[in-house]
């Protein structure tokens, strides 16, 4: 039904098939030549209106583009053809897309990142830099991933045009489906990622000063940082030990939410018992490794140095733990009688 | 102001455009004759708008259609089906009444 095949370039023939075109490109095949016959129809029945018959082809151009311009830019009269969304997620899924990729994003990646810098930093013994650096960028593509994995299931939910359980359970929607306030929690995402998060800087550590050590001993091959001895009397796997039951209780305060009489009566007792456990150690053992310090004028000193900031350490964060967790206590309390 | 109005004017004519269709489509008419006589009725419709939304209403089983093609010019015929009728007259039914339900509203207020 297509008339005008081959066109002279610049003509008013030539307009009116390139827009045309331009307008029944996208759409589906199924309809594309009808509406293309039908349009290009349309469009010379309005030039004849304005020009009348047989005029000359100066003035038919001048009355195609004041049509052509008339009806607007073609990709607008395309997408008001066209049945199928032109866009990736419309209103009726926005908030259900939004909602499922930044839970997935801030709960995932961070976890990656975090065990991306510890394998890197206990397994394969990269330099901090090296780890932190790579688990960020890792963490960077995971985010990617799950960006652009949601969003395809989203597409697909937005064309199938079936309604999802989340739109039926929309459909019946009635006051009593309003959901509780939310309960307002004092202990959040950030302070998981920090406090759980230190105990895996720690416990990745450990094993990095002892097979990755940059320091020499006297033979001049890397030596631990730590006394190995410490491993052999236990007392550096009471340290992991410790560290592990602390970070399973960062989770577990996380889970809560809130500074309950438990959370706190259990945080108390683990600064308290982490604090008695590091004085102790510094106390009864040789922490730094012997082999390490053996070359300096006065080893002792520097035995003393690190035992000494080892106590102002662990006395400092027993002292401000047990304060803030007091005082988050009360916090709690204000907020629950209220 | 002027540009307010504008808006509102428009988005009240844009509700209405169907009907306006739905009305003069008793006899089979092309889409740019349909054009020509919304526009001498007094209907300002755009073509942009006017030729999409056939396709529309034909989908909806409003309208029939049919390709023409004893003239020089093969065109496309639409015409109301029985459908069509019940919803132009569900349609006219409810404009009648909307334009009762503002007067008396008006009355109301001046009163």
């Amino acid at each position: 039904m297509t008339a005008r095949t081959t066109t002279p370039p610049g003509t008013a023939d030539d307009l009116v098939e390139r827009y045309v075109h331009l307008v029944a490109r996208h759409l589906p095949a199924a309809q594309r030549s009808d509406v293309a016959d039908e349009l290009r129809t349309s469009i010379w029945d309005s030039v004849d209106d304005r020009t009348g018959p047989a005029v000359e082809e100066a003035h038919r151009e001048r009355a195609v583009r004041e049509v052509l311009a008339e009806m607007g830019e073609p990709t607008r009269l395309s997408h008001a053809y066209a049945a199928a969304p032109r866009h990736l997620i419309g209103p009726r899924y926005f908030d259900d897309w939004w909602t499922t990729v930044r839970a997935l994003i801030v709960t995932v990646v961070p976890l990656i990142v975090l065990i991306g810098v510890a394998a890197d930093l206990g397994l394969d013994g990269a330099s901090v830099g090296a780890a932190v650096g790579g688990a960020v960028w890792t963490g960077f593509n995971a985010a990617i991933h799950i960006a652009f994995w949601v969003t395809g299931v989203f597409w697909i939910l937005e064309r199938t045009g079936s309604p999802s359980a989340m739109e039926a359970s929309r459909a019946e929607w009635g006051p009593d489906d309003l959901p509780e306030l939310p309960r307002s929690r004092q202990v959040g995402v950030p302070d998981l990622v920090w406090g759980a998060g230190l105990m895996g800087l720690i416990l990745a550590w450990l094993p990095w000063q002892h097979f990755r050590s940059p320091l020499d001993g006297p033979d001049g091959s890397p030596a631990p940082m730590l006394a190995p001895d410490l491993w052999a009397s236990g007392w550096a796997w009471g340290l992991v030990g410790l560290l592990v039951v602390t970070m399973v209780f960062e989770i577990g305060k996380f889970v809560v939410g809130n500074w309950t009489r438990a959370v706190t009566v259990l945080s108390v007792l683990l600064d308290v018992v982490f604090a008695a456990f590091l004085i102790a150690l510094v106390r009864t053992q040789d922490v730094v490794n012997p082999a390490v310090i053996a070359g300096l004028d006065d080893p002792g000193a520097s035995r003393r140095l690190v035992g000494g900031i080892v106590l102002a350490v662990a006395g400092a964060t027993a002292i401000l733990g047990i304060v803030d967790a007091v005082r988050k206590h009360a916090a709690y309390r204000a907020m629950t009688d209220r | 102001m002027d540009d307010v109005l504008a808006a509102h004017v428009a988005e009240l004519r844009r509700g209405t455009v169907v009907l306006a269709c739905l009305c003069v489509l008793d006899e089979a008419r092309y889409g740019y004759a349909l054009l020509s006589t919304l526009e001498s009725a007094g209907f300002e419709v755009d073509a942009n708008t006017l030729y999409p939304l056939l396709r529309r209403l034909e989908k909806q089983g409003l309208l029939a259609s049919e390709w023409n093609t004893e003239e020089s010019r093969p065109r496309k015929f639409y015409v109301l089906t029985a459908a069509g009728r019940e919803v132009r007259a569900a349609l006219a039914h409810e404009w009648a009444a909307l334009d009762h339900r503002v007067r008396t509203a008006l009355e109301g207020s001046s009163r």
